[in-house]
């Protein structure tokens, strides 16, 4: 199993980062060297063993009641933004 | 003795009795934390007149006849805890200059306890690394010796508590944050069961390991300020309703005798350091002469923790990551358009650590390898759990070296992530599971030319907690282990 350069790219696309070719090449051999480490579990039998996503068992986590409730108010955190106009943030043009 | 050198029970006490006000203890602190910080690099933020404030507050408090339980104690608190009006980055320059609008439960929980926020202490970007090498602010200093990592993530709270720049601290611990670098530090950190404390406002890595804990410089203290922190909370639907116990209290009345111990064979193995076993061995030996039980266990898929772990983390940090585009908060680097927007927020804004991890969840989330590599990790995850399930119907603790060596030298294993990744052999099965851990100093040993401290792991059942706390505690009591001295 190994990562080439254009794996590289498309995980680099999908991730929304990028990467000149040098970089890319450098961080290829090291997702290579992690890869090989964690396909380590290829070797373990896993038939009929469930797929675990949480420690946590779903009785022990009760509903709360549906009810609104503010928590923060729309000043305090618009004012976290980069950049902000009229209560919106504004961001780069999106339609060319 | 200088009243940064108080530890946190002992600093409760004297403010409460009035032998000492918070606004002292605090101002001591500040001034021990500006004249060591250049040096140790523990603290990234602080904001000296909101600890003032705050402090002023708790002696107000105290004259009224009405303090809390950690009435006017300063704290260290993790840059991964959300602080209101305090700037907080996990050690990112994506974060930059974010002011957060709200608390996270674990620091409203320790100001609701009359604590005082000193100051944001240094981690791994991200709590994305070992070493606390990741952080976008630099490294931090092992204070035994200071060309060696404090570990990490919780690197900056460990070595601030060990340096006398804090009583108590907070960490995160997702594969080892907080036991690793206790190990390192020789000081007292506990990572509870998961869900012992809520993650609301702990800026998320891996959520599903993600757990907040506390550091210390003995084990009543670290009790002590578990107690403070955790707690249900319905702002995170992980969180356990189960009420919170007194961890600090009547620690001593424990009989070891018939205490079962188990010892997984699996982790005193070829790579552990044979002088770190001989201080885990002497440990164990204490525990046995007063009529402990110690018993040989068997944990078969220890060794395929950490790669288990190493797919899931990063994959659960792939998606919790994909929030930092640079749109609402943080970090923004113009580009051409929208999209490359994103990207040259996100490749500027991110360090190579943590680009590295996402780039890895991204391919083993990615269509064709899913089921070979994140699914088959979940699977490996359930059989990590039914061995410790296995073993807790034999034994009630489970005691193991914490680290295979104690601190390595900075920038000695940066270069080689699966070298930096194989540091958390002892701690990650753990976070998988979901079990609580501790680490607790077992003594000091010279290691590539330096005397640096090690520790002992004990892990425990779900919300086991005080019995780990008071195994632990028996453990101190039993051996000689001189914390760090207070240099200047």
């Amino acid at each position: 199993m190994s990562i080439d350069l254009k794996t590289v790219n498309k995980l680099a696309k999908l991730s929304m980062m990028k990467f000149d070719e040098e970089t890319a090449i450098e961080i290829g051999g090291e997702l290579n060297k992690i890869v090989d480490f964690i396909s380590q579990l290829q070797e373990v039998p896993t038939e009929g063993i469930e797929p675990m996503s949480s420690s946590v068992s779903g009785t022990s986590t009760p509903e709360r009641d549906d009810v609104v409730t503010t928590t923060n108010d729309r000043e305090s955190l618009m004012a976290t933004s980069p950049e902000q106009e009229m209560g919106f943030f504004v961001v780069p043009r999106v339609i060319e | 003795m200088e009243l940064y050198e108080l530890g946190l029970k002992e600093s409760a006490e004297k403010i409460k009795n009035k032998e000492i006000t918070s606004v002292e203890l605090t101002k001591s602190l500040l001034d021990r934390i500006e004249a060591r910080n250049a040096e140790i690099n523990a603290y990234v933020t602080i904001d000296r007149e909101h600890a003032l404030n705050m402090a002023e507050a708790s002696d107000k408090r105290v004259k009224e006849g009405n303090p809390r339980l950690l009435e006017g104690v300063p704290l260290g608190i993790k840059d991964l805890f959300c602080t209101k009006g305090v700037r907080t980055t996990a050690c990112s320059h994506i974060l930059d200059g974010f002011i957060p609008p709200y608390e996270s439960t674990v620091t409203e929980n320790l100001w609701r306890a009359g604590g005082v926020l000193l100051g944001k202490t240094n981690m791994d970007e991200f709590a994305m690394g070992s070493s606390n090498e990741t952080s976008y602010f630099g490294a931090v200093k092992n204070p035994w010796d200071l060309s060696c990592t404090p570990g990490g993530s919780s690197g900056g709270s460990a070595a601030a508590v060990a340096d006398y720049q804090c009583a108590a601290s907070t960490g995160s611990d997702t594969g080892g944050s907080i036991r690793q670098p206790a190990s390192f530090t020789g000081t007292v950190g506990i990572k509870p069961t998961y869900g012992r404390c809520s993650r609301y406002g702990m800026i998320a890595f891996a959520s599903s390991l993600d757990q907040a804990g506390a550091f210390a410089r003995n084990v009543e203290d670290a009790a002590l300020m578990l107690r403070s922190m955790s707690g249900y909370d319905e702002k995170d639907s992980t969180s356990a309703d189960r009420p919170i116990e007194n961890y600090d209290n009547k620690l001593a009345e424990f009989d070891i005798k018939g205490l079962k111990i188990g010892l997984p064979k699996e982790y005193f193995v070829e790579g552990l350091d044979l002088e770190v076993r001989a201080l885990v061995d002497k440990a164990i030996k204490n525990f046995e002469d007063q009529g402990a039980e110690i018993v040989e266990i068997s944990l078969p898929y220890t060794k395929y923790a950490v790669p288990a772990y190493y797919i899931i983390a990063p994959a659960e940090a792939a998606a919790n990551l994909s929030r930092y585009d640079g749109m609402r908060f943080g970090l923004r680097v113009e580009g051409e358009n929208l999209t490359d927007t994103y990207m040259k927020t996100r490749t500027e804004g991110f360090g190579d650590e943590v680009k590295r991890r996402i780039m890895i969840g991204n391919y083993t989330l990615s269509s064709g390898y899913y089921d070979a590599y994140y699914t088959k990790a979940q699977r490996v995850r359930a059989l990590v759990t039914k061995d410790f399930a296995e073993a807790f119907e034999k034994v009630d603790i489970i005691m193991t070296p914490t680290t295979p060596t104690p601190a390595f030298k900075i920038g000695g294993k940066v270069d080689d992530p699966i070298q930096m990744y194989l540091n958390d052999i002892f701690t990650v099965a753990t976070n998988l599971a979901g079990l609580p851990g501790l680490s607790v100093p077992a003594g000091t040993m010279t290691y590539e030319g330096s005397t640096l401290p090690v520790g002992v792991q004990m892990i425990g059942p779900a919300f086991s907690e005080r019995k780990l706390l008071r195994s632990a505690y028996a453990h101190e009591k039993m051996t000689k282990f001189n914390v760090l001295p207070a240099k200047s």
